[in-house]
């Protein structure tokens, strides 16, 4: 999986601005309301990846932002309704452990939601993917002490033993 | 005709047709029961039922009314009375096909490290949760489920919150595998594969199993030594 097209992504998508727009059509009357935002939220929306963790970013009046680490991630969803997906997209919705039923991020508007939804899990807890190369450091320093130790040992046993 | 129908639905709703499994070994996928789907065909059977007398009376009622009637306004009712009940046969129709993709969409997938569900036609869930994360597991069974031996399994992951609009009244933390008959199977699957994580599956860093072996031959080696120190001063160690 090439990680790096991942840490490129930045901003959604131009169809979730359609996708906005057939969800606004639902609210009726209220489409302009609806309408206008869902496209400030559209055009302020902004993503990053990181080593550590997704950020999310959105609002003008009222901005919010929501950072989630890998480690912390419970369990990854993905829905979509047939717009999105006549669209190309999908909603990669991300829980934590906290008390709430609803996805702390939902990352939408973006064609890489597979994508996405591979990295995610790839650095969930409990996959195990690559986390044996980054072995405790401190384990490996106590083997070397001990191996030094040893050849100390030796050093010293072999110089008592010449003299005698 | 129902496959003709299955796929212009996944055609036209772009539906995929089968989910890759998440990455991990021993992959095994369970499917709902065929029983589960008899008993929802029986509910949707009761249920159109229920409205048949509904339509009948309606549709002999606007008759009825075209006999007394007469002339251009009696071809008006009776065509009135024949779209109501081809409506009612349609919409009946579509709501047993759905239902049959909605049965044969639906796959729960376990791998020794992580469960995927997917479920949904119109609405598409897919759900993937590792077992590291995994709180608790349990069994459900109303009397009509037990009438055709079909059980729910829900495995739970941490964190709470009661279903709201925003999650489409769902707990999404719930990996529901509904329907299956071989609950017992899946529940001790699920149980045997936990029992390699010990901790408390909230977000910890992954245990990182250390290779004992490297230690262990070093102090190993460290004690020869130190043995054969001791005994070039006072003569062979008896061991």
């Amino acid at each position: 999986m090439d990680d790096s097209k991942i840490f490129a992504i930045e901003r959604p998508h131009p169809n979730l601005l359609k996708v906005y727009f057939f969800r606004s059509l639902l609210a009726g009357p209220g489409f302009f309301v609806m309408m206008a935002v869902l496209f400030f939220r559209y055009s302020t929306l902004r993503y990053t990846f990181d080593a550590q963790g997704i950020g999310m970013r959105w609002g003008i009046l009222f901005r919010r932002e929501v950072n989630v680490t890998y480690a912390r991630i419970q369990d990854i969803h993905l829905t979509s309704g047939i717009v999105q997906r006549w669209l190309g997209l999908a909603d990669v919705q991300v829980q934590t452990a906290s008390g709430s039923s609803a996805a702390e991020v939902t990352i939408e508007g973006l064609q890489e939601f597979e994508m996405i939804r591979d990295f995610l899990y790839a650095r969930m807890r409990g996959v195990g993917a690559g986390t044996k190369d980054e072995a405790p450091a401190a384990n490996t320093v106590a083997v070397s002490l001990l191996r030094d130790i040893a050849a100390d040992v030796r050093a010293v046993r072999e110089a008592v033993t010449r003299d005698v | 005709m129902y496959d003709g129908f299955k796929g212009l639905v996944v055609r036209l709703l772009r539906v995929p047709p089968e989910p890759e499994p998440p990455t991990g070994e021993q992959l095994e996928v369970f499917r709902a029961a065929r029983r589960w789907f008899d008993y929802r065909r029986i509910v949707w059977l009761l249920g159109t039922l229920l409205f048949v007398p509904i339509v009948l009376i309606a549709a002999g009622g606007l008759s009825l009314a075209a006999y007394e009637a007469g002339g251009g306004v009696a071809v008006l009712l009776y065509g009135f009375a024949a779209v109501l009940a081809a409506l009612f046969i349609a919409v009946s129709a579509l709501r047993y096909a759905t239902l049959r993709l909605d049965y044969e969409m639906r796959w729960y997938m376990v791998t020794d490290r992580s469960l995927r569900i997917r479920e949904g036609v119109i609405l598409l869930r897919e759900m993937t949760l590792t077992f590291a994360n995994i709180q608790e597991i349990s069994i459900q069974q109303g009397p009509i489920q037990r009438i055709f031996g079909v059980r729910d399994v829900l495995v739970r992951t941490a964190g709470g919150g009661t279903p709201s609009q925003k999650s489409g009244l769902v707990d999404m933390h719930v990996a529901h595998f509904r329907g299956v008959d071989n609950a017992e199977a899946i529940r001790d699957l699920v149980r045997a594969r936990l029992e390699a994580y010990k901790d408390a599956g909230l977000g910890d860093e992954d245990d990182v199993p250390t290779d004992a072996s490297d230690l262990v031959g070093a102090l190993e080696a460290l004690r020869t030594e130190t043995r054969a120190l001791r005994g070039a001063f006072r003569g062979p160690v008896e061991s």
